[in-house]
């Protein structure tokens, strides 16, 4: 066995040892660093080389890789996981906002203002002619139609917020894909030893954002690569990416979200995840309320404007509409308003029965009361008020879903984190342990080095 | 790290809510506070909200009907004096002088009993039906108002008269007015027949009267009892709606001082760990 091998193979021992340190170093470097998981050094025997007298000879160690701690099926379900919360919080908080329209109690709600505008004709039948009377009812109209048109304006602008954030969301996930695209060449090009360890680390922190903002099936391949998918379809597979798009309907002006496809694009608002998902559930709901608040808004005058048609105003004329809504108008809930003659002059208020009108006749008024219980809604199963209070709870059983989902998320979330950095977070412990053995290493190596060269010295001294 | 981080965040909006009940002094301000019962708030609100007008309309309805029956009490003891009057002077002991006399007395009765049935209240002619701004009956005693009765809306599907048509009410099978015209001319022409047929018809208006009292009787009893109802329903709407939407204050505050204590410790537990592991000791 030849000094100059055993100096070799010493000095393959004080490399590998060194490594360790290195990374050891590393890891304790970057303990508090977010996202950073913990590095391993992996080292193998080199191959040994075979004498012509069959002895094989060692060659002495080598560091075969240097690989991240990451438990690989924890952190796919984690980000998943991360999808689902953060689309259940957007849409909460989101809707929170929108509900602050709606409070209880409040005097200028639209449920209120109903029983109010009612209470104005109850009180307008103990004297039909009075001017201060006529004038409290046509002014608790008025009341009630504010309170709609600003119920329907707060829907709309919560509707077109939301979609604005999607718009702007989407752009920034572009970005984030674009981002990924480049890790993942980079990658796939780095070296088979030292790997791309940070280069990954950096990956998964742009895919966790892209968990957070649209959710995504992650899946992990074994060659480094990685796959995200949303209800099935690639969003990121290996270097190809696809970006999303938003797109406005011609007719109805209704948002939508795209994929681009071989094809074309497909809409994917219904399999998004995250803060994107949150923000299309939102509108959602926020549609929905406003499609409810139109339907009442539209039936609702319909109704009274027929019974208020069938009465005589002050003077024995025919009544005219009590309310209005502009002609062909998109949302009935913002363009509802009293009828701008009546608005003026409230001896329109059709409240006699018959064309006599005389001044203590208030028999049409008992038709226009009758409009507060009739069953109006919801194939006539709900009368104005019983929909109106719907279109609340519909409202807050959202937010209370959404809040629950929230919280149940936020304890898998809570939990796979935890798992997670069970295995890839640095243990400063672990890592001391790993310094006194590498450094243990570096000391035998260096005897073993030490050893080589004494006797190299001696053979000198003898051949000299 | 991981726990306390979740911990923050579910507290943070558990305090914010303690926080809102204890401020306002009710358990439900917005929907999503308890959505299931959104709509028994809304209703009994609207109950609530009702009763206070029906009891506002009920109130005004007693004070006419008031009115309406001094008016009619009023009209009855005129034409009782009539009456006595009337059967004062069928007696054949009186002379023509003096039931001539007697007219003034007559005219004086026809003008109250005009009076009473033309008995405004707020500048409402009490009995001239859906036409009350003017007369119900004109100097000559013909009824000029309308044959249709105003009501006023005391309580769910409950309506009562807020004045009367007087062709129904006073002179329905009679005509009183008619009756005292006669009684001053049989009284002036000294005829005692004629005085006895005025007496008839005078009796005739009475029993109109009367029957009107017990009508206008009807109309107040349904108002105190209206009033009685709305009362009643206001007393115990008010306590449904407080026992849906109000909370207990001091247990929500204990419950928030409890919450606020529980995060303060977490605070303090997570502040108390630092590293004392091997690094410190090679």
């Amino acid at each position: 066995m030849s000094s100059i091998n055993t100096l070799h193979i010493g000095r393959t021992g004080l490399k590998t040892a060194s490594y360790g340190v290195e990374v050891t170093g590393q890891n304790v470097a970057n303990a508090s660093t977010e996202g950073y998981v913990r590095r391993r050094i992996a080292s193998e025997t080199r191959v040994p080389h075979r004498t012509n007298s069959g002895i094989s000879k060692g060659q002495g160690v080598q560091v075969s890789s240097i690989s991240r701690a990451i438990d690989r099926f924890t952190t796919e379900r984690a980000f998943e996981a991360l999808g689902e919360q953060s689309m259940a919080m957007t849409a909460q908080e989101t809707l929170t906002v929108v509900e602050a329209n709606f409070r209880e109690g409040d005097t200028a709600s639209i449920s209120d203002r109903l029983d109010r505008f009612f209470d104005s004709i109850t009180e307008l039948t103990s004297e039909p002619s009075d001017h201060g009377l006529r004038m409290s009812m046509r002014d608790s109209g008025q009341d009630l139609v504010d309170a709609v048109n600003r119920g329907g304006a707060a829907l709309l602008e919560s509707s077109r917020r939301a979609e604005e954030r999607i718009k702007d969301e989407i752009k920034s996930i572009n970005l984030i894909l674009d981002e990924i695209e480049t890790l993942n060449r980079r990658i796939s090009d780095s070296d088979a030893v030292t790997g791309p360890g940070d280069l990954m680390d950096a990956r998964d922190a742009l895919v966790e954002k892209v968990a957070e903002k649209v959710g995504s099936d992650v899946d992990y391949k074994a060659n480094g690569q990685i796959s995200l998918f949303i209800g099935g379809h690639a969003l990121v597979q290996d270097v190809h990416i696809r970006h999303l798009s938003t797109d406005t309907h011609p007719t109805t002006g209704n948002l939508s979200v795209k994929m681009e496809a071989g094809n074309g694009a497909v809409t994917v608002d219904g399999l998004l995840k995250g803060e994107i998902g949150g923000l299309v559930r939102a509108r959602d709901q926020i549609s929905d309320s406003l499609d409810s608040l139109d339907e009442f808004a539209q039936d609702f005058v319909d109704e009274f404007n027929v019974q208020h048609s069938s009465g005589f105003d002050a003077s024995g004329i025919p009544g005219l509409d009590f309310f209005s809504i502009a002609a062909g108008a998109t949302n009935a809930s913002t363009s509802m308003s009293l009828d701008a003659v009546l608005a003026v002059d409230s001896t329109l208020i059709a409240a006699a029965g018959s064309p006599s009108a005389e001044v203590g006749d208030g028999s049409n008024l008992d038709n226009l009361l009758s409009v507060e219980e009739t069953k109006l809604f919801t194939s006539s199963t709900m009368n104005s008020r019983e929909f109106i209070s719907s279109i609340y709870s519909d409202l807050g059983n959202a937010i209370v879903a959404f809040e629950v989902e929230a919280t149940t998320h936020g304890a898998i979330v809570s939990d796979l984190n935890s798992l997670k950095e069970a295995t890839s977070n640095v243990d400063l412990d672990e890592e001391a342990v790993s310094l006194i053995q590498y450094q243990a290493a570096y000391q035998a190596a260096a005897r073993i080095v030490t050893a080589a060269d004494s006797l190299l010295q001696e053979l000198m001294q003898t051949v000299r | 790290m991981e726990a306390l981080k979740s911990t923050a965040t579910s507290m943070g909006g558990r305090v914010a809510k303690l926080n809102e009940q204890v401020a306002t002094g009710k358990r439900i301000n917005r929907p999503s506070d308890d959505p299931g019962r959104i709509s028994q708030l809304h209703n009994v609100r609207q109950e609530l909200s009702n009763q206070g007008v029906y009891l506002k309309n009920a109130s005004q309805a007693e004070q006419l009907l008031n009115v309406a029956d001094s008016a009619l009490k009023d009209v009855h003891s005129t034409l009782t004096q009539a009456r006595e009057l009337a059967v004062q002077y069928a007696n054949e002991v009186y002379h023509a002088d003096q039931r001539a006399d007697a007219t003034g007395v007559v005219d004086s009765l026809f003008g109250r009993a005009l009076s009473g049935a033309n008995t405004k209240f707020n500048e409402r002619y009490i009995f001239a039906g859906t036409a009350y701004s003017s007369e119900a009956y004109d100097g000559t005693g013909s009824y000029v108002g309308s044959t249709d009765d105003p009501d006023s809306v005391i309580g769910d599907g409950l309506s009562v008269k807020t004045g009367f048509d007087g062709s129904g009410l006073l002179t329905n099978s009679s005509d009183m007015f008619a009756a005292l015209d006669n009684l001053k001319t049989a009284l002036n022409a000294d005829d005692t027949a004629g005085i006895t047929s005025a007496l008839d018809d005078i009796d005739a208006a009475l029993e109109d009267v009367e029957r009107g009292m017990v009508e206008v009787g009807g109309e107040m009893r349904r108002t105190f009892d209206a009033q009685d109802l709305a009362s009643n329903l206001q007393v115990e709407l008010t306590q449904a709606k407080a026992s849906i939407e109000e909370t207990d204050v001091v247990d929500a505050y204990s419950k928030l001082m409890q919450l606020q204590t529980n995060f303060d410790a977490a605070m303090q537990v997570t502040s108390m760990q630092r590293y004392s592991g091997l690094f410190t000791r090679i």
